[in-house]
Order: structure tokens, then C-alpha cells, then sequence
């Protein structure tokens, strides 16, 4: 099956004075129509930059697209005009950012701002695509959707104004929602019915769903396939079960051990130790060698992304070590 | 309602507190206007009766206290000069100096709005680089410096504009519908009264709007630079709204609302530069009658002069105070 989007060696710099940085370094990755595809990582990992050159957002300057493909519906979106792109941003791929307090234009009200969206894609009378917003924000479970369309953001909480964020993006059905750490801002008890609404929201439309998140506790619940960031790079890949069973990347086994859970017996979490470096001073050689409890000297040149296993299992590791590495014994206990 | 009558109580303290500073400082002044209509060799009995006439012969408060009430009842007294009520000679030079002031705010905005916007879209270009020269330019050179040049250069050399006056002496001027030529030129659809008083207002009216476009132009700038951060403004292009709409709508109705606030202070600004730009152009406004009637020390005209630019001053406040209110859906009056 040939897949909706499909991103190879994707390459990101950016320069600030006389510096340039690689944050996004030769990154491949696939999504099908109607996966969950998360994208995953800690801060500065690349995984954002990444998801906006998917659309072409990242601002230039300072930042710049300096090699890869994107193919999207059988278009290369790198080689097409500003106007081509911006009648696929919105219509065909659709964004959801992580502050919805910031997110929404506060001088014009919600109804302005969900018509424009639909618009600026499809020529459509006013009280049509009224009449559509207010279908979306009952879709999106904000009640009396009427009076809603001509409230001002300030007067919506977070969790409100994310449902409206959700319902800008799914308005056009796009073929594919990135959605950059969509509950991170939000409420423990929000959070829980937003990833709830955009599982509903895809099953209807049959949207696939790239989610970047550094949540796995969110990756568990949503996804079905994760590729792990670290340093501008993935260093993993596999599908979601397989990848919590059986992580083939100390990095990825450093995130998970990191990650609270309910059946803990251990003392404490376990951090991995030190913070991924700034994108002008990544180590030559396997970028997280310096944190790396299993490093050896073969570390000193750069792994390459290979299959683990099985071709089909689908599971790709970024690791010298992969093969030694020895199983995890709480990992493998843990997801049952 | 409440807003309204409050706004007014303000404005009473406004007109008190302008015109007893102005009244004190007009009359601290060294000069003697009974001295000047008297002449040099008039015989003290007739210097006594002017200065009677005046009322110069009363104490200082007495005075104030004649003007105030004169002022309640809608008269600004007679000018010394020319004779006439301060109030008729006003109503007479107002209509000119509010085409000019009206024509430079014109200019300042709408061409100082869209080169801002322009300048911060297109942020560290040459583009930009050349609108902030204009913009320092504007705010740092004196007004009757490129007053003059400007005439040197469109008048002096070129031949290309009028240097002075509102209309050709050979074309008589519009019957007075609005006061403001251009505008009842085109009413009256009198072409020549037209083209003519339009020419004259260009060289005065850019002389005028320069220094307020700059400002204009540079928080317009700051502004859109600030707004184009925003994260709502990558949520507009990700929903492929075109660059063109998302700087003029989307982000310039955010940037308006800093720059409301420029705008403001611009008008009474360019109230205040009349006096200068009518001078350098002999325009026959508010401006060069006041001017001339400092010349005179006449009191009455600076006075009523003064009073109707404070008065226009705080009415263009509470405008600017509803603009907000119209831009920024968080601000209620």
C-alpha cells in the first residue's frame, strides 16, 4: 500500500549568526490514510521542526528546508509554489498547536475565524459555512454551538478553546492532522476527553493523525505505530506494541523507564541522566552516546537506521547495540 | 451613557485648566497691546482709554473671570487685531486648517499603515531598511526644513506644484458648503476649483504628515513585528490562508491596536504643526492667523485659538478610546 505521506531524508538547519544547526537531520518516516502514527521524544529533539516542515512552517529566516522529500497524495510539497501549498495546508493536512490560549486570534470571534478556515478552501456561502462551524463545534462537544460562534477566545477556557483548535482543523476533513502536543497545556481530566474526541473524530473521517508528543502514557493510548526522536534524528521505530514489549534503543528504554505508572514498585523514577544536546554541538559518532549506560567504543561512528528483526515487523533501531542489548526485565513485565 | 457624562465632566476641567494657563502665560509676557494700537506718541489720556477698552485696566483674576464668562456664553471676546469676534474669525480660518489637517492625517495613515506593515513583513530586507530611513528621516528633520525644500524642489524648480495659498488667484472658490475646498469643488462639480485646490494642499499636507507618517510607519513596524510572532498568526498558515490577508487582517487588526494610540497623539500633533506648515505656506487657516495674532499680543485670538485646539484635542481622545473598543474585543469603555 503505497503511503499518504511519505518523508525521506528531511533535513532542517538552522542558522543564527554565524552558526548553523541540523535540528532536524535526515529523518524518514511513513503514515498511512487513518493511522496514529506518534512521534516522540524530549524537548529539542526535533520532533516539532519536524512535524512543521511537513507543512512548510518553519520560519525562514532563521530556519530553512535544505534537503528531503515530502510526498504527499503523490506531490513532492518541498517542490511546490507558495499558493499549491496553501491549498493543502488546511484542506488536505491540518495543524493543532500545543498552547490553545495563544493559538486562536483574539480579536476576532470564534465563528470569523471557523468560516474564514472553511472559505478559504471552498466557496461557500456565509451562513453555509456557518451553519458548518456550528456543526463542528457540536462535533467537538462545545454545547450551544450558535452562541458560541460569536464568543471572543478570552471568554472560552483551555480545554474550550483546544476543542475549537480541533474543530478548525478537522472543519475542511484534511487527509492527515498533525497534531503537536494537543493536551500538553491541558487539565489532567481534559486531556483525557481531547485525545478522546480526536480517536472519535478519526474513526468518522478516516483521517490519519501524526501526534507529537513526549507523553508515552498518550502514545500507549493512541498510537499505532511510534518512531522515537533523539538529536534531530529517529532512533527507533516500530509498532506501538512491539515498541513498549521490546525497545530496541537504550534511548527508548530511558523514556519508558522515565515514565510514571501505576503498577510501580520501584522507589523512584529513573530519569535518563543529562539533557539532549543543542543542535550546533550534537557529538560526532551516535548522538546519545554520552548518556548511554551501554556505550562502547564501536559508539564512536555514526549507527545507522536498520531493521530489527523481521522486515515485516516493521521495527527499525538506530543502535550498534541493538542485537546485545539485554531484555528488559520491566519492560517486558510491564505491558500486559 | 455614565462614559458620555463623564467624558464631559473631564472635558470642563480640560478647557479650565488650558485656559488659565494660557491666560496666565499670554498675559506674563513682556508687551503692551494697548501700547502697540496706541502707537509710540499717543497721549496718555488715549493709552488709558484703550487699555480701558481692553479691559487691561482690571486685575488679573477680574479678567480671567470676564473671559470665563464670556465663554459661557459661547463669546471669545474681540480680537484686538483685526477687530472682529475671536469666535467669527475662527469659524472663518477653521474650514482651511481642517482640510489640511484632515489631508495630512489622510496621507499619514494610510500610507504610513501600509508601509509599516509592509516594512515588517518584509522585516531585514532592503525594502525595510529603506522605509526605517524614511521613517528617521521623518522624525528627525525639522518641519520648515523640508518645507522649504520641498517647495525649492516642486515649486522652485520643477514647477510642478503651488507653493502657497489654498486655490489659483484666477479661479474663484467654491461656495461654502463644508468649507473645505476640495470637497465642495467636487460637490459643486466645479473641475478646475477641484484640480487646483487639490494641487495646493499637496506640498503643505505632506509637509505636515511627514513627521506623524514616520511615527505612523515605525509602531506599525514594532507592532506587526510583535503580532507576526504570535502563535495565532502560524495558525492562520496552517489553515492556508494567503500571506497578503493574514498581514493586512489578521495580524494588522492586532498591530491597530498600539498604534490606535500613535494615531491619536498624531492628530493633535498635526493640530499643533499646522501653525508651522501654514506659515511656510501662507495657508489661510487657524495656524498663520494665530501666528499673527502673538505677533499683536492679542490675547483674545491666542486664547480662542487655544481653547478650540484642546477642546478638539479631548474630543479626538474619547474617538481613539471607542476605536479600542471596536479593535480589541477585551476592552469595554
Amino acid at each position: 500500500m503505497e503511503p499518504l505521506l511519505s518523508v525521506r531524508n528531511l533535513t532542517t538547519m538552522f542558522t543564527s549568526g554565524r552558526r548553523a544547526a541540523r535540528a532536524v537531520d535526515g529523518v524518514d518516516l511513513d503514515i498511512f490514510s487513518g493511522e496514529t502514527l506518534a512521534l516522540v521524544g524530549e524537548s529539542g529533539s526535533g520532533k516539532s521542526v519536524t512535524s512543521l516542515s511537513i507543512l512548510r512552517l518553519i520560519p525562514d529566516p532563521p530556519g530553512k528546508i535544505v534537503a528531503g522529500e515530502i510526498r504527499f497524495e503523490g506531490r513532492d510539497l518541498l517542490s511546490l509554489s507558495e499558493r499549491e501549498m496553501n491549498r493543502i495546508r488546511g484542506r488536505r493536512i491540518a495543524m493543532i498547536f500545543q498552547e490553545p490560549m495563544t493559538a486562536l486570534n483574539p480579536v476576532f470571534t470564534i465563528g470569523e475565524q471557523l468560516v474564514e478556515a472553511v472559505r478559504v478552501h471552498r466557496s461557500m456561502r456565509r451562513s453555509e459555512a456557518e451553519r458548518l462551524a456550528a456543526t463542528w463545534l457540536e462535533r467537538v462537544g462545545i454545547g450551544r454551538p450558535e452562541a458560541m460562534l460569536r464568543a471572543y477566545p478570552h471568554q472560552l477556557s483551555g480545554g474550550q478553546r483546544q476543542r475549537v483548535m480541533i474543530a478548525m482543523a478537522m472543519i475542511n476533513e484534511p487527509a492527515l492532522l498533525i497534531a503537536d502536543e494537543p493536551t500538553t497545556a491541558l487539565d489532567v481530566t481534559i486531556q483525557a476527553q481531547i485525545l478522546d474526541l480526536m480517536r472519535e473524530l478519526k474513526r468518522r473521517t478516516n483521517t490519519a493523525l501524526l501526534l507529537i508528543t513526549h507523553d508515552l502514557g498518550v502514545v500507549a493510548e493512541m498510537a499505532d505505530r511510534v518512531a522515537v526522536m533523539y538529536a534531530g534524528q529517529i532512533v527507533e521505530e516500530a509498532p506501538a506494541e512491539r515498541l513498549f514489549d521490546d525497545p530496541r534503543h537504550p534511548y527508548t528504554r530511558g523514556l519508558i523507564r522515565s515514565m510514571p505508572r501505576l503498577d510501580d514498585d520501584r522507589p523512584r523514577l529513573e530519569p535518563i541522566p543529562g539533557t539532549v544536546p543543542p543542535a550546533h554541538a550534537f557529538p560526532p559518532g551516535c548522538r546519545f552516546a554520552p548518556r548511554c549506560p551501554f556505550r562502547t567504543e564501536a559508539c564512536a561512528a555514526m549507527p545507522a537506521l536498520r531493521p530489527f528483526g523481521r522486515p515485516e515487523d516493521g521495527h527499525r533501531v538506530r543502535c550498534h547495540l541493538a542485537e546485545t542489548l539485554p531484555v528488559e526485565p520491566a519492560a517486558a513485565a510491564s505491558n500486559g | 451613557m455614565k462614559v458620555l457624562v463623564s467624558r464631559l465632566f473631564f472635558l470642563v476641567f480640560v478647557v479650565l485648566g488650558v485656559t488659565f494657563v494660557t491666560f496666565i502665560i499670554s498675559h506674563l509676557i513682556p508687551g503692551d497691546p494697548a501700547q502697540m494700537i496706541a502707537g509710540q506718541r499717543a497721549s496718555p489720556e488715549v493709552y488709558a482709554k484703550i487699555r480701558a477698552q481692553l479691559g487691561l485696566d482690571r486685575p488679573i483674576w477680574a479678567q480671567y473671570l470676564l473671559f470665563l464668562q464670556g465663554l459661557l456664553q459661547g463669546d471669545l471676546g474681540t480680537s484686538i487685531r483685526t477687530q472682529q469676534p475671536v469666535l467669527d474669525d475662527l469659524r472663518h480660518y477653521f474650514p482651511a486648517t481642517l482640510e489640511l489637517v484632515l489631508f495630512a492625517f489622510l496621507l499619514a495613515l494610510f500610507v504610513g499603515i501600509p508601509l509599516g506593515v509592509y516594512a515588517a513583513a518584509r522585516k531585514d530586507t532592503v525594502i525595510d531598511a529603506l522605509i526605517r530611513l524614511l521613517a528617521v528621516s521623518g522624525i528627525s528633520i525639522p518641519v520648515f526644513w523640508y518645507g522649504l525644500v520641498l517647495i525649492l524642489i516642486f515649486y522652485g524648480k520643477l514647477d510642478l506644484l503651488p507653493s502657497g495659498g489654498r486655490i489659483d488667484p484666477s479661479i474663484s472658490p467654491p461656495a461654502t458648503i463644508t468649507g473645505l475646498y476640495v470637497i465642495d469643488s467636487l460637490l459643486e462639480g466645479n473641475w478646475a476649483a477641484f484640480k487646483s485646490s487639490l494641487a495646493h494642499l499637496v506640498l503643505p499636507g505632506i509637509t505636515l504628515a511627514f513627521a506623524q507618517l514616520a511615527l505612523i510607519v515605525k509602531q506599525t513596524r514594532a507592532a506587526m513585528i510583535e503580532v507576526l510572532r504570535q502563535d495565532y498568526i502560524r495558525t492562520a498558515r496552517s489553515l492556508g490562508i494567503p500571506s497578503r490577508k493574514i498581514y493586512f487582517r489578521y495580524a494588522l487588526k492586532n498591530a491597530l491596536i498600539p498604534t490606535t494610540t500613535v494615531v491619536g497623539l498624531a492628530i493633535g500633533a498635526l493640530l499643533a504643526g499646522a501653525v508651522v506648515t501654514e506659515t511656510i505656506f501662507s495657508w489661510p487657516g487657524m495656524g498663520k492667523y494665530v501666528v499673527e495674532a502673538i505677533g499683536y499680543l492679542d490675547f483674545p485670538a491666542i486664547m480662542g485659538f487655544t481653547l478650540i485646539v484642546s477642546v478638539g484635542y479631548v474630543i479626538l481622545n474619547f474617538l481613539v478610546d471607542w476605536i479600542y473598543t471596536l479593535l480589541d474585543p477585551q476592552i469595554r469603555l
